[in-house]
């Protein structure tokens, strides 16, 4: 008798702890609006089955009607927690308005009124007969019009959330596909199974023992294996459509063929504001050339290449961006397309434009008067002035030529950083412009009496741009001024991609506890009165083009600075 | 004597040039804009031009081109505030005789025009 009672129950009792276990699961993911409906929809089918099992084990048949009654708002419930959660899961939830989800619940509402006062008018059990399953009292119910109406009200909700996550699921793809089968499995069996039981498809089952609630074991351990291996709740479709849609910078995915099938919602605004030339036309589908008609060199330019950054600028709007392409594969490694991004830079270039022009007036003007300056103080200079009035002059000059090395420092720091943004790598001929940096000092060298020895190698290219002679000119300057000495050497090394430039000379030398600091911004030598800008300078140079410099004693006893930087190939001809 | 005509829009820049030059060379006069400096050139028929790129009614590189265009065995310096690597034409750098970049020193200026002149009579 008990075995038999047990046979009964224990489906139930284990249906009963699994959705437990859902619920205690879903409610420690219930901060994201899909976990939070995922849990009432959880609680629904806790609160189904435990109504139907005390319906069950309760004798006295009060209860048992009672709780039969009961069990229905969990019934009722399931469906609407189902699609609510099954829209939320796919991301189209706007579709349905919070007075459309209210509308969704008012038949159901209506239906759990009209079960609780059957007993007025018989609409939804036409008739309630009191009975056993084995040793356990129910009721059956014979099923009325409104019984009818609620059974396929219900059906029709699951089923619409069957199809919106199959939809989805078929659009995403990969994990989301393997989560969203799972999920709809886990729903379609004790749907199946409430077919069964109210359609009586199966006779030997007895006509009052719900297979739905017993089903719930099975959906808990498909959703619990959807939940840990998955990582449903944790990684949501959803969450893919809030970032890619939310994100600040327009982005395109391009297929292999470069026809647009994808764009957030940044692009779509870039393309209503008319950057892109494209009239009413939908480009979903199109070619991404389209877009760039006007400007066909830059698809000419990408068009092969895997990865890129640039800076564009589309006249149109007067509008600059900062262009990534990034290509991406599929598990097996194969090109699978590409995606585009465009971020607005239009305000720091403006801003830069603007910076650019305010210092090119003040570098132009000033330079002008700096000019006049020393001009007049040099005539001056062939006028009888002696003592302290020639010492006036003299000085006055000097802190002039230091003005003017400020200004040219300046220049050249911008053009250090104009060329980290993005200025081609260049051959250069190293021989040549250390040539050139000597020539550019030979009145000062001739003045201090310096002999200059240039031993580099004729054929060292180096990668560079225009700014490494600055580099060279720094060093000849520095040793010239500042090391007391009367002679400097420089020579050259190469190995594996590297070659090394050794400027020393024979002066006094850079003290140890300065020759880190000497290139920070600002330092300056002993009996240097200028901006300590210049070490800083030649620093920066190197590193700009992928280099570095090192301070060092010399044999000859002075200071010996080496610079290492990358040698040229064909293969640099890249962005730095 | 060598003539030279100062081409500068601003007053003391075409003083100081003058003051410079006129130690060794003959000033045979001075132009503050472009078309006054075409004008000049054709009344005056100097030997050398030092020339300012940024100036009002017509450039310094028209007025070059002009000069070279009416007699190329002219001899023209620029003298320019901007970086000859970046913002001078190639064109213009190749038909200048040479250019200077300001802040210029007096012995660049003086340098500059004795190398023009030597160019010009190299014997």
């Amino acid at each position: 008798m008990y075995i038999k009672y047990l046979l009964y129950l224990l489906p139930i009792i284990l249906a009963v702890l699994i959705t437990l276990f859902l619920v205690k699961q879903s409610f420690e993911r219930r901060d994201t609006a899909v976990g939070r409906y995922f849990f009432y929809l959880s609680c629904a089918m806790l609160f189904w089955a435990v109504s139907y099992l005390l319906e069950l084990v309760l004798f006295s048949p009060e209860l048992y009607i009672y709780f039969s009654r009961m069990k229905y708002l969990g019934v009722i419930s399931v469906p609407i927690f189902w699609f609510i959660f099954a829209l939320l899961y796919s991301g189209k939830i706007e579709f349905m308005s919070r007075r459309k989800l209210i509308a969704l619940s008012i038949l159901p509402a209506f239906h759990f009124i009209i079960l609780l006062t059957n007993p007025f008018h018989n609409l939804f059990f036409v008739e309630e007969v009191h009975t056993s399953i084995g040793p356990l009292k129910t009721s059956i119910s014979v099923a009325g019009p409104i019984f009818h109406i609620h059974t396929y009200y219900s059906y029709g909700l699951i089923v619409a959330g069957i199809l919106v996550m199959l939809q989805e699921a078929i659009r995403l793809k990969d994990l989301y596909l393997k989560q969203s089968l799972v999920l709809i499995t886990g729903i379609l069996m004790p749907f199946i199974a409430n077919i069964v039981s109210v359609f009586n498809l199966l006779p030997y089952i007895p006509e009052n023992y719900y297979l739905t609630v017993l089903m719930f074991s099975l959906s808990g351990i498909t959703i619990w294996y959807a939940l840990f291996k998955l990582k449903f709740l944790d990684i949501l479709p959803i969450a893919r459509d809030e970032v890619f849609d939310n994100i600040s910078d327009s982005i395109f995915v391009l297929d292999p063929q470069n026809r647009v099938m994808d764009y957030n919602q940044e692009a779509e605004k870039m393309l209503d504001e008319g950057v892109f030339p494209r009239g009413n036309e939908d480009i979903m589908g199109k070619k991404i050339d389209k877009l760039f008609s006007e400007t066909p060199e830059i698809i000419e330019k990408h068009k092969k290449i895997e990865e890129a950054h640039d800076e564009i600028k589309f006249s149109r709007k007067e509008r600059w961006y900062d262009v990534k392409l990034t290509s991406f594969y599929n598990k097996k490694e194969e090109f699978i397309g590409r995606i585009l991004i465009f971020r607005d830079i239009t305000k720091r270039k403006q801003a830069e434009e603007k910076a650019e022009f305010l210092h090119s007036l003040l570098r132009h003007d000033l330079g002008n008067k700096l000019q006049l300056t020393m001009g007049f103080l040099e005539l001056l200079q062939d006028a009888d002035i002696s003592g302290e009035d020639r010492e006036f002059l003299e000085d006055s000059l000097s802190s002039i030529e230091e003005g003017i090395e400020l200004i040219e420092n300046v220049r050249t720091l911008q053009k250090i950083e104009s060329d980290k943004k993005g200025g081609e790598i260049e051959p250069v001929k190293l021989k040549k412009i250390i040539e050139e940096s000597v020539v550019r000092y030979d009145d000062l060298r001739k003045q201090l009496g310096f002999d200059i020895n240039n031993h580099i190698d004729e054929e060292i290219i180096a990668q560079g741009g225009k700014i490494l002679k600055e580099l060279f000119a720094n060093l000849v300057e520095n040793s010239l001024k500042h090391s007391g000495g009367s002679r400097i050497d420089i020579s050259s090394t190469q190995n594996e991609g590297k070659v090394k430039i050794i400027i020393e000379d024979d002066g006094k030398g850079i003290p140890d506890d300065i020759k880190e600091s000497i290139t920070e911004k600002g330092s300056q030598g002993e009996d240097s009165s200028g901006s300590g800008l210049g070490m800083h300078l030649v620093k920066n140079i190197a590193e700009t083009y992928g280099g570095s410099l090192e301070v060092k004693d010399s044999r000859l006893g002075g200071a010996r600075f080496v610079i290492i930087l990358n040698k040229y190939s064909d293969e640099n001809e890249k962005k730095i | 004597m060598v003539n030279i005509l100062v081409v500068d829009d601003e007053d003391r820049m075409r003083k100081l040039i003058k003051n410079i030059l006129s130690r060794r060379y003959e000033i045979a006069g001075e132009a503050e804009n472009g078309e006054e400096a075409v004008e000049k050139f054709e009344d005056l028929d100097p030997d050398v031009i030092t020339l300012d790129i940024l100036m009002p009614e017509k450039d310094g590189i028209e007025v070059l081109s002009d000069i070279k265009d009416k007699d190329p065995s002219k001899k023209v310096v620029l003298i320019t505030v901007v970086s000859p690597d970046e913002d001078i034409p190639e064109e213009a750098k190749n038909k200048a005789d040479a250019y200077l970049v300001k802040p210029a020193k007096k012995k660049q200026l003086l340098d500059a025009l004795e190398n023009v002149l030597e160019n010009d009579h190299p014997e």
